[in-house]
């Protein structure tokens, strides 16, 4: 698992755990949020993604509690998966600024409109 | 009401998943799934509803995967998939060698025909693609020549019985040589020793040029004798090469076998068994039938009900079976998984 890139998913995921502990249907909401509305996981897929999570190590369950009779299992990131979403953040970073990077070389008729926090160094006002 | 309605309906669909991981996320889902649907509603989100089904159906069939084969298989594959074609390549040009009772040695019953030969040199060019690792040319080579055989057994098999028998066993051969390629494609076996190669092509091409030569058509043999002492010499020579040549093939593929690691070469034996089985079924089987005019000089052994196309079909897989059966079960399964089903920590 360590050497596979995540998926969106598994690390917008990662990413609401990194805020604290989130039981599941919070998770749904805080990815919702995250991913700016672009992301909404359905029930199945993501179990899946916390299985799969926790066979990793990189999640684990931190409470459980029962809420109008129904269950609440909240979860946790590990150190593992600490390290595993920073590992991640920075590839990302890496290559969107090469991606932008790259996009600032193209001939002005063809450049996108970047905005202002996407530009590289020297654009970044 | 329409709160429990729809967690039934929920539930129903939480039923496609394996009972050890509803047992472990069941309920904790479906808080989830009802906390998104809201208040008011009777049926399920279809996307909801779609993504439980599918995301149940997968952990079933990823549950149902076999366990991951064991590599011995693929190198034991990686070696069939190279002596299996030099062997096709000897019995390319006659369809069985079989006892004939009046000689009282083995004859081949076809002469050197040219197609015969041309698939004897195909599938000496499988063997080589399979000596140099070329294993998807040498895939490619043995799935056609097994479409060809395959071809050739529907049409013979409608004109006699003989024909079935006679191509009924390479047919197998074929099948377990196309088998072994797929499975060798990513073996990382060294192949056969360049000496036992050598030794069983120089056979294998001897044997392939048998027919031609007792038929007359390579050298005069004993068609072409000048006298009855010369004539019965040259017979001679024909039973004794008849009968040292397939011994030779078999001793060199045996020394091959035993030299294998442990693993490697039970499973050698497994697919060699299965092979060897349905020819001597074949040979006997066939030759019952072909006696059937000389039955006042030589009792007939059939036809029987053993010697019908089913029970023919039904040996190599039988011995398929029994062979991997007989392997001890550490060596089926080493890499057998844990119940990868349940996840870790789950809560009934």
């Amino acid at each position: 698992m360590a050497d596979k890139a995540l998926q969106e998913p598994a690390f917008l995921v990662l990413t609401s755990l990194a805020g604290g502990p989130q039981h599941g249907y919070g998770l749904v909401e805080d990815v919702l949020r995250v991913s700016d509305r672009q992301v909404r996981l359905h029930t199945g897929t993501l179990y899946a993604i916390l299985d799969r999570l926790r066979e990793g190590g990189l999640i684990e369950v931190d409470r459980e509690e029962i809420v109008e009779s129904r269950l609440r299992r909240y979860y946790r990131l590990t150190n593992a998966g600490a390290e595993r979403l920073a590992a991640e953040a920075e590839r990302m970073q890496r290559n969107a600024s090469a991606a932008t990077s790259r996009l600032q070389q193209l001939p002005p008729r063809v450049r996108p409109d970047l905005r202002p926090g996407l530009r590289p160094e020297g654009g970044m006002a | 009401m329409s709160q429990e309605i729809l967690e039934r309906r929920y539930r129903r669909l939480l039923a496609c998943y394996p009972a050890a991981y509803r047992a472990a996320y069941g309920e904790e889902m479906l808080a989830v799934a009802m906390a998104a649907a809201g208040p008011d509603r009777r049926w399920p989100d279809p996307g909801e509803a779609a993504d439980l089904i599918l995301t149940g159906l997968r952990r079933r069939l990823g549950s149902a995967r076999p366990a991951p084969l064991n590599p011995a298989w693929r190198d034991a594959a990686g070696i069939a998939a190279v002596i299996g074609p030099i062997v096709m390549a000897a019995f390319a040009v006659a369809p069985l060698p079989a006892p004939f009772r009046g000689t009282g040695g083995w004859q081949y019953f076809a002469s050197a025909s040219f197609s015969g030969i041309i698939v004897a040199a195909l599938w000496s060019a499988v063997a080589v693609a399979g000596m140099l690792r070329w294993r998807r040319l040498a895939l490619a080579g043995s799935c056609a020549l097994s479409a060809g055989l395959i071809y050739e057994l529907a049409r013979g098999a409608a004109r006699d019985p003989y024909e079935f028998g006679a191509l009924w066993w390479k047919v197998v051969s074929a099948a377990l040589i196309t088998g072994s390629a797929l499975l060798a494609l990513k073996s990382k076996q060294r192949l056969l020793s360049w000496w036992a190669a050598t030794a069983t092509a120089v056979i294998a091409m001897l044997l392939a040029v048998l027919p031609a030569i007792q038929n007359g058509q390579l050298l005069p043999g004993a068609a072409g004798a000048a006298s009855f002492t010369e004539m019965n010499s040259y017979l001679q020579l024909q039973t004794l090469l008849h009968r040292a040549l397939p011994a030779g093939l078999a001793l060199v593929l045996l020394v091959v076998v035993a030299r294998q690691k442990a693993g490697v070469r039970s499973r050698l034996m497994v697919m060699l068994v299965a092979a060897a089985a349905t020819f001597a079924f074949d040979l006997a089987a066939v030759s019952g039938i072909l006696t059937i005019e000389d039955a006042v000089n030589y009792p007939p052994l059939g036809p029987g009900w053993w010697q019908s196309p089913a029970v023919m079909v039904a040996v190599p897989v039988l011995c398929f079976a029994v062979g991997v059966i007989c392997l001890t079960p550490d060596e089926r399964r080493p890499h057998r998984r844990d119940s990868a089903d349940v996840p870790r920590g789950g809560m009934a």
